[in-house]
């Protein structure tokens, strides 16, 4: 991605990035979205409930 | 490296003098209150010194400990608090222009329960920005610094807890650990650090980072001073929505049982091949893993999956929860924050729920794998760092990416992790191990670091004035 292209990304974002910090901030987000990248195969569902395991909610019978 | 500083007792031996009246809580307060004018100026590790009220409070803590003995273990104990935890009537910066002058109106849950326990606050603690940039030097205030050598980061984000406790400014303190705050400072400063389960210690007014990965928790000299904080802190907290409510061990009173038949999982491939440490360190920790094998631990390896997974699912879910923190600052003052924050969470504005919430299925995954591996172990190891710490001065802004980090893995399960020191590297500078137990098993995890320190030497070096 071009220093360039990632400006366009940012502006899109609403973000105001620092004077002359595209070139690094291009590169620090190619390696963001390898992250990304990494965990798109998942197929569980979100872990968007927290509790212990083999502790049942309020009410709730395991 | 010295041997131990005379005048910087760790919590316990403290409170037992306390206890025993040998020993006086103004006493002690003096001897840190001494250390912090000698060494504050080269670590920087207050933001908040507060010496007149930790005065006040040393002389009622030895008013009731004269009335009628000391309630609390924690009576009359110098402690230091994060700049991120809200302290009623006190400057709360999170060590950023963005709340240069907040002083919140309600301590936070933790900060209570540490008054209520008697302690004594000697001040707010530096953090990274927000418990995320760093180290900065575009702040108001300077980044703290390594008690071993001034030269050297301290890690972060919880920088001037580890810095204070190592240097014995403070008996103990709290730092905040979201992606590995608590245990790579004590890592690299050598002391303590635990990470306690998610929703074990309230985290209300306590500024969040994100908000299904923050822990906040204890970082002192020893184990057992961090049961001793520990067991003040823990407990269901019902205006903490991530708050369980679960019975709290008491993790001083099992400390001492034997750790014969424990069963420890080293997660070898973690730490020799996904991000390999150095030499020294892989060293420091099979030398460990023989001590615990010789207090009668079954030590075996344990695979998992890479760590680049935990970290992936860990940092996009970090820098999503974290965005959505900061995104009215971010559009209306960016150029408040300094450098370093402010170009690593604007990362967060980048990323969409096509990327969150993969992150959140594969730490779905990965938290039942850990579950599966703690059914088959008590305990896991690997290591708290790669090595010793790097100069201050060289420490990359994108160091986040560079390689994933040893702690993620138990801010996406939530399960219990510490670092324990371990040794010492070429440069003289501490080594750490980090163990993790399953979820609300501290005291497990509690007992075999602290059976390891009591028969290592590593807690006899204090770094040097």
């Amino acid at each position: 991605m071009t220093p360039e292209e990632f400006a366009a990304l940012a502006r899109q974002a609403g973000l105001t990035l620092r004077p002359g910090s595209e070139k690094e901030m291009a590169a620090a987000y190619e390696r963001l979205m390898e992250l990304a990248q990494r965990v798109r195969a998942a197929q569980a569902e979100p872990a968007h409930v927290f509790r212990p395991p083999d502790t049942p909610l309020k009410g709730e019978k395991l | 490296m010295t041997p131990a500083k005379a005048g910087v007792p760790t919590i316990a031996e403290a409170s037992r003098q306390i206890a025993s009246k040998k020993l006086s809580p103004v006493e002690l307060l003096e001897g840190c209150l001494a250390r912090v004018e000698r060494l504050q100026p080269k670590l920087h590790a207050f933001i908040t010194l507060t010496a007149e009220r930790a005065r006040e409070e040393a002389r009622a803590a030895e008013r009731a400990i004269m009335k009628g003995g000391p309630k609390s273990p924690l009576r009359g104990i110098p402690l230091g608090l994060k700049d991120i935890i809200d302290t009623a009537g006190l400057l709360t910066t999170s060590q950023s222009r963005h709340l240069i002058d907040n002083v919140p109106a309600e301590d936070a849950a933790v900060a209570a329960r540490f008054r209520d326990a008697g302690s004594v606050l000697v001040g707010k603690l530096a953090t990274h920005e927000f418990a995320f940039g760093g180290p900065s030097f575009d702040l108001p205030w300077p980044p703290a610094r390594n008690p071993w050598n001034p030269e050297h980061f301290t890690g972060g984000s919880s920088s001037g807890t580890a810095a204070a406790v190592a240097s014995g400014m403070v008996l103990g303190g709290l730092g905040s650990d979201t992606g590995g705050s608590i245990r790579a400072p004590a890592a690299l400063c050598g002391i303590t650090g635990l990470k306690p389960t998610y929703g074990r210690v309230s985290r209300r007014g306590v500024f969040p980072l994100a908000f299904s990965l923050d822990h906040v928790g204890p970082m002192a000299w020893t184990a057992e001073d961090c049961a001793i904080l520990l067991l003040a802190l823990a407990g269901h907290d019902p205006r903490d929505p991530a708050s369980a409510d679960v019975p709290v061990d008491n993790y001083t009173a099992r400390l001492n049982e034997p750790i014969r038949g424990v069963r420890i999982g080293v997660v070898r491939h973690w730490f020799e091949k996904d991000n390999k440490a150095e030499d020294q360190t892989v060293r420091a920790i099979d030398v460990a893993l023989a001590v615990l094998k010789d207090l009668g631990a079954i030590v075996r390896e344990v695979i998992l999956s890479p760590l680049a997974d935990w970290f992936a699912a860990g940092m996009i879910i970090l820098l999503s929860e974290g965005y959505s923190v900061h995104e009215r600052w971010f559009k209306s003052s960016p150029e408040r924050y300094g450098e370093s924050f402010r170009d690593r969470l604007a990362m967060g504005a980048l990323l969409s729920a096509a990327d969150y919430l993969p992150a959140l299925r594969r730490r779905r995954e990965l938290a039942d794998e850990m579950a599966a591996a703690f059914t088959e172990v008590d305990i896991l190891v690997s290591a708290a760092q790669p090595g010793e710490a790097a100069p201050i001065r060289e420490v990359p802004k994108w160091s986040l990416f560079e390689a994933p980090s040893f702690a993620m893995p138990f801010n996406v399960s939530g399960a219990p992790a510490m670092s324990v020191c371990c040794g010492f590297g070429a440069k003289g500078l501490p080594l750490a191990l980090q163990l993790a137990a399953r979820p609300f098993d501290e005291a497990t995890l509690l007992r075999v670091a602290h059976a390891y320190e009591r028969v290592t030497g590593w807690r006899k070096a204090r770094p040097p004035d």
